[in-house]
């Protein structure tokens, strides 16, 4: 089901820009420009002594981008880039090397400052304080970029609700009082459009009523509107409009999609019927009945520059023996077969097992919404700060956690995918951190009872980073509003199960223990030969030799440069994403990052592809490599300067690893795929 | 007594009632070797105290150490009535308009503690919490309490249905929350069990300086509709407990036959 929806999607994506087919390459050539300025610091700072980019800080940069039709599965590539540069300031280069065809664009300051002056948008909506609010956009990315803050990040995420007559409603305000579940400090509390931090935000996220219609009322054909850097995009679900205004240069696409979601998460608080609110009364507002939801919507939009399922429609499950995994499985299939609908166990946003009623599948997308919606609602999760005690003898410092017993909810719930129009009822339990403890062994006297705790060893220094948060939580979702007592006797018993199958102590290891790790990727045992490297010749890092890639990369990502991967399987609907390990650390790098995968995941799914196609794009911060195949999707970066070759090879080795490892990796057997 | 696990246990006294949880302040650790150390805020040691007892009394020996079938009685049926004539169970449900405060007079009362940060609740939370009279019966309150937002208000009925006792609460400074909560007193009139005990509670009477509904509206209106009314604190605990030591003995008892 899942992958249908999917395909659907993308088509009905791919017919909505026939009009205009333009916007959606450009924006990727556009970004790649841009983003080039932004990184130019992080680019030089890496030290790579030829790179071109040196040059380009004063006031122009060049990126160097490189996309190949690819060999190793005899596809062949349509590039798309020859259209991209339909518009736009694109200077040609050379540069050293075997590039089969190459890309260099040149923005100058001075275009720069005139998609400034023209970023003003065009919105003639009375109210729209968004159009002014954009103009110094610019200036404040920049700014961050450079002095290497993270300023950007302010830059984010905000949603505002514009209901019934027009008169817009910021989400914000009180609710930001609320402990953020990120990074807390970038949240700013009574912002409005008035405030500084507001303007700098590079993405802004309205729904609208059609009562307030603003210009996009000229008719819904109208999906996408560019003005310099930014865009607006629109999305008409029958009353509601949802409208993006980006200068992120995502692409077209991915920016949909995230409105899609915005309104899936709406539908999932409110369930489509309230269109019948607005059949009845026109004017009607639909802002108190979303009250207090606005910390959900603004988390979710914070996952759209972080959680990978939010463009891959996919899921991710959190990397446990098989044999755990089928010990939850099999418990919350027993309940699934007492009538529960879907019994869904987590961790966080990752999946420890998931099982649905015959026939019931859960679509990654609701997955993904439903996650959103339980970890940022406090009220799921009412834990006070974990209090926790240290027991310390003189040779190990031993570490015991503890918490308080959370509380259960019950409440209605929609899952968009699955069936719009109806709520589903949600028992939602956190599995508190004692169930940890009482693990075997335990003893219980009757008078005196004891119990014996379990001691988590850490050393001294993992003090801090002992994790001191409830994230497991368990959801049991039903048809019946009255399942209430049923669902606590199953979450009892499954808390039960889990606790002598010591699932939870697992869990709780593989948090700690975190993914897949580049630098782990196993050694291909065939013997490396045949490569050569003749564009990389001149770089200083590298050395031709067959270890070359150890001497040269040691310290910076896993072999032969490769940084990051993101392998998603496509039947499973599933993906597995590396852990970020150096250089990727900054969560400004992450983001990048996240940005970088986001447009490849747009362009390969742009029209119509092939069973087969690969990607190499080469630009100044990134070698991408995209492999998609009938079965899978495989996302990787490398270091700028790895090696096309051995980076095609290491794909090929993570690939292999993920089939080796699957079994720990994916939820196997209890797939919601159905034919 | 007891298996050692990686060297260390604590031993911790069972409690049952709450004057003794509150009074628990040592936890004592039964093995030489280790010492209690290096608490992140000194105030926490009792807090992980009273947590651990409120594990123990939650869920009982048998459950917490996994000797229990889980689908032993008690806990899975729909009645919001007695066990017995010592040991009362009732099913209590929270009505009001949102930020009100009604989950925290609840976690007041379960907990003891009082969040600043206000935190929506989501459809509804389940908690319960067991006091013991004077008479020494026990009532076990299995709490709803449900979310104020507008769009939770027509699912309602699904968690006052059966409840014995609906405690209406209303915000003292806003008078347009004590409108609200008439509308939750007709409204239990109508569709409530015919012998609910009702309780009106103006919440945040911390805050007099801002008091827009007065002490005698409230006594007024609960008078003419029968109710039980009291003003209470979440924050600084005034009578959280007295309005549920109330309810628990207007509570209907089931005669002893």
């Amino acid at each position: 089901m899942g992958s249908n929806s999917d395909s659907s999607t993308s088509s009905d994506d791919s017919t909505s820009q026939n009009p205009n087919p333009n916007p959606i390459p450009n924006s990727a050539s556009i970004d790649q420009s841009l983003d080039a300025i932004e990184d130019q610091l992080t680019s030089i700072s890496l030290a790579h002594p030829n790179d071109t980019v040196s040059d380009a800080a004063a006031s122009s940069s060049s990126s160097g981008e490189e996309v190949f039709k690819d060999a190793p599965n005899g596809s062949i590539l349509e590039d798309e880039n020859h259209k991209e540069r339909s518009e736009g300031e694109i200077v040609e280069e050379e540069v050293v090397g075997d590039v089969e065809e190459e890309e260099e664009e040149e923005v100058r300051e001075g275009s720069l400052v005139w998609r400034r002056v023209n970023s003003e948008v065009d919105v003639d909506r009375p109210s729209s304080p968004s159009s002014s609010g954009y103009a110094g956009e610019r200036g404040s990315s920049n700014g961050g970029a450079s002095s290497g803050s993270g300023i950007e990040e302010i830059g984010e995420d905000r949603i505002c609700d514009e209901a019934g007559n027009g008169r817009g409603e910021f989400f914000d305000g009180a609710s930001d009082s609320q402990a953020p579940p990120w990074v807390p400090g970038k949240r700013h509390v009574d912002e409005d459009d008035a405030s500084v931090s507001w303007r700098k935000r590079k993405k802004h996220f309205f729904i609208l009523s059609h009562s307030g219609k603003p210009i996009y009322s000229r008719g819904d054909r109208v999906k996408l509107v560019r003005a310099g850097k930014h865009q607006v995009v629109f999305l008409v679900k029958g009353p509601i409009y949802l409208v993006c205004i980006s200068c992120t240069e995502e692409p077209y696409e991915s920016l949909r999609a995230q409105l899609e979601l915005i309104y899936g998460q709406m539908i999932l608080i409110l369930t489509k019927s309230v269109n019948r609110c607005f059949e009845k009364n026109p004017k009607f507002d639909m802002t108190p009945l979303l009250g207090g939801t606005d910390v959900v919507f603004s988390s979710l939009i914070h996952s759209f520059s972080w959680n990978p399922a939010a463009f891959l429609h996919a899921y991710t499950c959190l990397p446990l023996a098989y044999a755990t995994r089928q010990a939850a499985g099999a418990i919350l299939q027993d309940v699934a077969d007492s009538g529960v609908l879907f019994a869904i166990l987590m961790c966080k946003h990752k999946v420890v097992s998931l099982v649905g009623a015959q026939k019931a599948s859960l679509h990654p997308d609701d997955m993904l919404l439903l996650s959103n919606f339980v970890t940022s609602s406090e009220s799921f999760r009412q834990v006070q700060l974990l209090p926790y005690f240290t027991i310390s003898n003189c040779s190990k410092n031993l570490v015991l956690l503890a918490a308080c017993r959370t509380s259960e909810s019950f409440s209605p719930i929609c899952l968009p995918r699955y069936n719009p129009m109806a709520f589903l009822y949600a028992y939602v339990h956190y599995l508190d951190e004692f169930l940890n403890f009482f693990n075997n062994p335990v003893t219980f006297d009757r008078d005196f009872p004891v119990f014996v705790l379990q001691v988590l060893e850490h050393e001294r220094n993992d003090m801090s980073y002992t994790p001191c948060q409830v994230d497991t939580y368990l959801m049991l979702l039903t048809t019946s509003s009255d399942a209430f007592y049923h669902l606590k006797d199953c979450r009892i018993r499954i808390e039960m199960v889990l606790l002598k199958s010591n699932v939870l102590t697992e869990v709780q290891k593989s948090m700690v223990d975190g993914g897949m790790r580049v630098e782990d990727l196993p050694v291909d045992p065939s013997p490396r030969s045949g490569f050569s490297s003749p564009h990389l010749s001149q770089s200083t890092l590298a050395i031709d030799s067959p270890d070359r890639y150890r001497e040269a990369f040691v310290g910076i990502g896993g072999p032969a440069g490769l940084w990051h991967f993101i392998y998603r399987s496509i039947f499973l609907d599933q993906y597995v994403s590396s852990e970020f390990a150096s250089p990727i650390y900054s969560l400004r790098q992450q983001k990048r990052l996240y940005r970088a995968y986001e447009k490849l995941y747009a362009s390969m799914h742009d029209k119509g592809v092939g069973p087969h196609k690969t990607q190499f794009r080469r630009d100044e911060n990134y070698v991408l490599l995209c492999w998609v195949t009938q079965d899978f999707e495989l996302y990787a970066a490398f270091d700028p300067l790895a090696d096309k070759a051995l980076a095609i090879k290491t794909c090929n080795r993570v690939c292999q690893w993920v089939k080796d490892v699957e079994n720990e990796i994916f939820l196997l057997g209890a797939s919601p795929f159905s034919w | 007594m007891g298996h050692q696990y990686r060297g260390a246990y604590l031993r911790i006294p069972m409690m049952t009632s709450r004057d003794r949880v509150d009074s628990l302040s040592v936890v004592a650790l039964s093995s030489g070797d280790y010492s209690l150390s290096c608490l992140p805020q000194p105030e926490y040691m009792l807090m992980a105290g009273l947590t651990v007892v409120y594990y123990l009394s939650r869920w009982g020996p048998e459950q917490a150490l996994g000797k229990s079938s889980g689908l032993s009685g008690g806990l899975n049926s729909d009645n919001g009535g007695a066990v017995d004539a010592k040991n009362l169970r009732v099913k209590l449900v929270l009505l009001g308009d949102s930020g009100v405060g009604k989950s925290c007079i609840v976690l007041r009362f379960v907990r003891g503690q009082f969040d600043p940060t206000s935190k929506v609740t989501v459809g509804a939370s389940f908690l319960s919490q067991t006091i013991a009279l004077q008479d020494s019966t026990t009532v076990k309150f299995e709490i709803w309490d449900t979310a104020g937002q507008e769009r939770y208000a027509a699912l309602a009925p699904l968690y006052y249905r059966g409840a014995a006792v609906a405690v209406v609460v209303y915000d003292i400074t806003s008078p347009d929350s004590f409108i609200k909560a008439q509308y939750w007193v007709k409204e239990l009139q109508k569709h409530g069990n015919s012998d609910i005990v009702m309780a009106l509670v103006g919440n945040k009477a911390d805050l007099q300086e801002k008091r827009e509904v007065p002490v005698q509206d409230g006594i007024d209106y609960a008078e003419k509709n029968g109710m039980f009314f009291i003003e209470t604190s979440a924050k600084t605990a005034d009578n959280v407990n007295q309005l549920f030591e109330e309810i628990a003995k207007r509570l209907p008892r089931p005669s002893p036959s």
